[in-house]
């Protein structure tokens, strides 16, 4: 599968905007993309090592529900800062 | 009601050929309201760093008055007020520009910047990811009695999109782009600032590109522009990439423009609208 960043998480990515992963669920390749790139988890997760609300995650273009969900390996998972306003 | 006033010299950056910049005149209206806060509330490293609050755009209006040139004035003074509305909730900045020397005599009214803004509290500080939250108790003491208000501006982008969707379409192009640092603040967050930019570089691609099959096209690199109204719904950050689509069409005569500011990542179909209107 592979994650697609939004800009202001690549500095945590060492500028990666896409980055490729093996994983068979969307949690199971956050836990990848964390591990790979350690800055990215205090960022993205929180305590309980849940994705921060200003986060959304889309699989495959449409809302994620579950970080549970399976994935296949030419899945995308967007992670896009969700801020209202501009 | 507290208004702050600050001159700002004229250089010749200030202006196009036609009038003040859109883009000066965003840059300095943010600019006045981060010099209303360090006076009255705090300064803008202290909201962020000690309170962990920002602010983020979700409503421009900008209309030209009088004419003023580069020539005309010696120094343009800005004046700004800030209330805050809705218990907390939103902000309402209002920056005027006012010619004065040289033609522009003792004063002459060049613009308005009003604005709409919506606090964010940071939920984490590394990356400055923020969500909408009201000012807390201790920022909302900082506002006078008459520095409160319940209404907040109304929508007019809505009602302006329907109304030049009668007019006579010119033309309409798409406009990649890629927001850069250089159009970034500290957050890697884009400067609402780049909003002008954005849509002028697509309205001249435009304009350039088609006058020759519609010449009153031409106008709108001729003749000033009068009014721009934005509405924002997410903002970009640095390396995202994006896209203008713009669309030109005749009211009675007079031209308008309207940019959909689209991105690559979805989710977010529409970042904003701008709607440029002239005459």
């Amino acid at each position: 599968m592979r994650f697609f960043l939004s800009g202001n998480l690549m500095r945590f990515s060492n500028f990666q905007r896409e980055v490729e992963v093996d994983a068979s669920t969307v949690r199971a390749g956050l836990d990848t993309l964390v591990e790979q790139y350690p800055s990215l988890r205090e960022v993205l997760l929180d305590n309980q090592h849940q994705v921060r609300g200003v986060h959304k995650l889309f699989l495959d273009g449409e809302p994620l529900d579950s970080l549970q969900a399976a994935v296949r390996h030419d899945s995308e998972v967007a992670v896009v800062t969700a801020i209202a306003g501009g | 009601m507290r208004t702050l006033h600050h001159d700002l010299v004229v250089d010749t950056c200030l202006f196009s050929p036609l009038q003040l910049q859109p883009r000066a005149l965003f840059a300095q209206s943010w600019n006045g309201l981060a010099r209303w806060f360090a006076a009255n509330v705090c300064s803008f490293p202290s909201l962020l760093g000690d309170h962990h609050f920002g602010m983020v755009f979700l409503g421009i209006h900008l209309a030209y008055h009088e004419p003023v040139g580069f020539f005309d004035a010696d120094v343009i003074g800005q004046e700004v007020t800030v209330r805050l509305l809705r218990q907390g909730s939103r902000l309402e900045l209002v920056s005027r520009y006012v010619g004065r020397g040289r033609e522009c005599g003792d004063g002459r009214l060049a613009a308005e910047v009003r604005c709409t803004l919506c606090p964010v509290a940071i939920t984490e500080p590394r990356s400055l990811a923020a969500q909408p939250a009201p000012f807390p108790e201790d920022i909302q003491r900082c506002f006078a009695e008459d520095e409160r208000g319940t209404s907040t501006a109304p929508r007019v982008v809505p009602a302006l999109l329907e109304e030049i969707s009668r007019g006579v379409p010119l033309g309409e192009r798409q406009t990649p782009f890629t927001i850069h640092r250089h159009m970034a603040e500290v957050a890697d967050q884009w400067s609402f600032s780049e909003i002008p930019c954005l849509c002028e570089a697509s309205r001249e691609h435009l304009v350039l590109e088609q006058v020759g099959r519609a010449p009153e096209l031409g106008q709108a690199l001729a003749l000033p522009l009068r009014t721009v109204d934005v509405e924002l719904a997410r903002p970009y950050y640095s390396f995202d990439r994006g896209v203008t689509s713009t669309q030109a069409a005749s009211l009675g005569g007079k031209l308008a423009f309207v940019h959909r500011l689209g991105a690559t990542l979805p989710g977010t179909p529409v970042h904003g609208i701008v709607v440029e209107r002239y005459g």
